[in-house]
């Protein structure tokens, strides 16, 4: 975004234009007319300069030249360079004039162009007195302002906003005092001329006679470029006006009666801004880099000077731009990092939650496994009853058809541990005990001696017997007792000799019979990060595992 | 829009800017960023314990938790009886109450002739036979004995034992004992099993009868088998050792009975602490 303030200095007013840039827009921002009748010492002009300055900084200040204190035309140059062309021109002047003017040129060709084309130039020339001179009456010095412009750099913006730009164009700018014409043929400009205004006000515009001397200057200013009038009224095709509001709706007027050209039309500023600023409008196009041709009739040591502050002011609105998008960014980051914070914050709180739910887990494991450790024996002879008589059941069950019944009982334990002799032909050897304990231990079950009335049917029986044992899910295993593991307890006048049956029945472990594994239960890992937390955490666990113990 | 542009181009504007981002960025955002990331890293570590802990929690050996629970599921289902385990345990609060007071022997001698007394005098009411030696079994005091409060729970066991059986009609008892003590360990709050030998004749049924009633308390026995005079105060027992031999042929349903019996003694008779907190 770039800012421009024109100053026109004008007749009857001095007119000043602040105008904005924003994506290739050009917008006016403030528009103050000064008339000459109020400020005659041109200090309000100076005020108001001022005024605008530091209420619009940064702002690029352009001074507008009337036309007649330039020179502006088209040249075209074949063999020349333009600078060889500008320096013999200089000397030229300097030898005539005695001071050295001011010389500004811009390339009307563009590359694309054909190479005639290429050496035309748009050519506008100062005297250096005329530019102090208007500087003064304003208040301000060469230093002060960023460039300077005339009447025409103005004028050639209206044609460049205009549409269908390739006609033969007059534009016209009148004001009290003076009139400019800048002509346009094929998209190029021609010459920029001025002449006497007629003479006119707000409220009394001019007769017909002095309208018609102001025709007769027109055609001939038009008619220095094409040589003769006629040759005027066959190339001109259009006619753009623009200045004082009466004075141009009736020079229109004028001019279509004498059918200067083919369309004749008044042009003004966007947004309502009065036809008069159209100049300084222009100029504020071109200031803001929105025209092709840029006439800047500043001196050369000068010129350097503005394009360094220019690029200042340029470098001070990226850094300005870059320091905002950056504060953006950091406003952005602070919110995430907060949210951030925020989030870990909250899930510190709940690792911390976690932790102590672990804690409260591993306590209560520890409880109940030291509650569980004090009941276990007790559960541990409840299973064992349950299963005794089960056993038992299970025995009289089957003993039901009195072919068989039941001579001795015991458990395993009891039956390993009798020291009595062995029955019948298998009598164990000494040292056998020994086997006998190592084949029953770490078992648990009964030993159930059985007689059997028949003889013949001993096998068969134990064989179904056994069968349906262990279809029992109580029984790990149910097998007949091998002979030599067997003990003489039961009374001899039970016994029917090889009417003799012993079973062993297997039960499972007893699930309470081991010790609990929770009682083993080791601390927590040692944490870094909450060595705090997790000492406490480990000291109690060991506390209450000690506790548990 | 067009207004903040020309503030921010503006001289002023523009330090202000580079002022106002320069402290946001050195004294808001910085500082941010460093807790930020020590927090990150707090989070991290926090994070890495969890999934230590979670491993740990999913360690098999600690599954033995759920084991257990189906081990207790599975007890529960056979025998309908946990819920009444520790009321189970319980001992006649007349001598749970002596146990708490300063051992008396005369108070002792005096509860231990009326246990006798009244055992007879049921067993005799139920024509059950008992030896002499089995009352002479009943623990009497020792100067060496080391916790005399521990002699209220073997009265009470043994009485509970032989008015049990007579319950259940056994025809003699001929022998009763009571195994020295041994301790279980350092924890004051385990129970402390006491065991006692018995012999004893019997019917089948009656020994059934016995088997079924000795881990039930009074109150299951009165409720469940329908025996509405059953004594109070009957503690849980249960068989340990068991070996049972036919004794003749002429009375097919008869049987001699050796048996260990468990019992336990609440911590509290023990002049411990008690069994539950």
């Amino acid at each position: 975004m770039e800012r421009a303030m024109i100053i026109h200095p004008r007749k009857p007013a001095t007119l000043i234009l602040v105008a904005e840039r924003l994506l290739n827009t050009v917008t006016v921002l403030e528009r103050v007319t000064i008339p000459d009748d109020l400020d005659p010492s041109s200090s309000l002009v100076t005020e108001t300069i001022s005024r605008l300055h530091s209420q619009f900084d940064p702002l690029l200040i352009h001074l507008v030249l009337p036309q007649s204190e330039t020179v502006s035309h088209r040249i075209e140059l074949q063999d020349h360079s333009i600078h060889e062309f500008i320096a013999e021109e200089i000397k030229r002047l300097k030898n005539i004039e005695g001071i050295e003017p001011v010389f500004d040129y811009q390339p009307l060709g563009k590359p694309s162009d054909p190479p005639e084309k290429q050496g035309h130039y748009w050519l506008t020339w100062c005297q250096r007195p005329a530019l102090q001179q208007h500087l003064q009456a304003i208040g301000l010095s060469l230093e002060s302002v960023h460039d300077i412009a005339n009447t025409a750099q103005g004028l050639w913006s209206v044609f460049e906003r205009s549409p269908s730009s390739r006609r033969a164009t007059c534009i016209v700018e009148i004001d009290r005092n003076r009139t400019t014409l800048l002509q346009v043929q094929d998209s190029e400009p021609r010459q920029a001329t001025s002449f006497s205004s007629p003479p006119f006000s707000e409220n009394s515009l001019p007769n017909s006679e002095e309208m018609a001397s102001w025709h007769r200057r027109l055609l001939q200013a038009t008619s220095a470029q094409n040589d003769d009038a006629s040759a005027q009224e066959k190339t001109t095709e259009r006619c753009i006006l623009v200045g004082e509001e009466p004075m141009i709706d009736h020079a229109a007027q004028y001019l279509r009666k004498r059918e200067f050209a083919h369309s004749i039309q008044k042009e003004h500023p966007p947004d309502r801004v009065p036809s008069r600023f159209t100049v300084a409008y222009g100029v504020a196009c071109a200031a803001l880099g929105q025209t092709r041709l840029q006439i800047s009739l500043l001196p050369p040591n000068l010129q350097h000077q503005q394009e360094k502050r220019r690029f200042w002011i340029r470098l001070r609105g990226w850094a300005s731009a870059l320091a905002l998008l950056t504060l953006t960014l950091l406003v952005f980051g602070s919110w995430q990092k907060l949210s951030l914070l925020g989030y870990n914050q909250t899930l510190s709180k709940r690792y911390e939650r976690a932790v102590d739910d672990y804690e409260d887990a591993e306590r209560n494991l520890a409880d109940f496994a030291s509650h569980y450790e004090r009941l276990r024996p007790v559960l541990k002879r409840q299973m064992d009853a349950t299963e005794l008589l089960k056993t038992l059941a299970s025995l009289q069950s089957i003993s039901e058809d009195e072919s068989h019944w039941l001579v001795l009982f015991a458990d395993f334990k009891t039956y390993q541990n009798a020291l009595s002799e062995t029955t019948g032909t298998n009598q164990t050897q000494p040292g056998d005990n020994q086997t006998v304990t190592n084949q029953l231990s770490g078992h648990t079950g009964y030993v159930a001696e059985l007689g059997f009335k028949d003889r013949d049917q001993i096998q068969s029986r134990v064989h179904s017997l056994v069968t349906r044992l262990n279809d029992d899910p109580v029984y790990r295993q149910v097998d007949t007792l091998p002979e030599d593991l067997r003990r003489s307890l039961a009374n001899t006048n039970v016994l029917l000799p090889d009417r003799h049956v012993a079973l062993s029945l297997k039960l499972f472990p007893n699930f309470f019979a081991a010790p609990s594994i929770l009682n083993n239960t080791t601390s927590a890992p040692p944490s870094e990060t909450r060595e705090r937390n997790a000492s406490s955490f480990n000291n109690r666990n060991e506390r209450i595992l000690n506790e548990g113990r | 829009m067009r207004s903040l542009a020309r503030w921010i181009q503006s001289n002023r504007g523009c330090w202000l800017l580079i002022g106002v981002t320069l402290f946001l960025y050195l004294l808001i955002f910085q500082p941010l960023d460093r807790r930020a990331e020590d927090r990150e890293r707090v989070v991290k570590k926090n994070w890495n314990e969890l999934a230590k802990l979670r491993q740990k929690t999913l360690d098999p050996e600690r599954r033995r938790l759920i084991d257990i629970s189906q081990g207790l599921d599975r007890l529960d289902q056979t025998v309908d009886l946990l819920p009444d385990l520790l009321a189970g345990l319980s001992i006649d609060p007349n001598y749970q109450n002596r146990a708490l007071t300063p051992f008396k022997l005369v108070e002792y001698q005096a509860d231990r002739n009326n246990a006798i007394a009244a055992v007879e005098k049921i067993a005799k009411n139920k024509k059950v036979k008992i030896e002499p030696e089995v009352f002479e079994a009943f623990p009497i005091h020792r100067s060496n004995q080391p916790r005399p409060h521990l002699l209220w729970a073997e009265l009470a066991l043994s009485q509970q034992l032989l008015l049990c059986m007579i319950q259940a009609s056994v025809e003699s008892i001929s022998e009763l004992s009571i195994e020295p003590r041994t301790d279980t360990g350092d924890d004051p709050k385990q129970l402390k099993p006491l065991t006692l030998e018995v012999t004893f004749s019997c019917s089948s049924p009656a020994l059934s009868r016995l088997l079924v009633m000795l881990p039930l308390n009074s109150e299951t026995i009165r409720e469940r088998l329908e025996l509405p005079d059953y004594p109070e105060h009957k503690p849980s027992l249960f068989v340990d050792r068991i070996l049972i031999r036919k004794n003749s042929t002429e009375k097919p349903s008869q049987v001699g009975v050796w048996m260990k019996i468990v019992g336990f003694v609440p911590p509290d008779m023990d002049g411990d602490a008690p069994l539950v907190d």
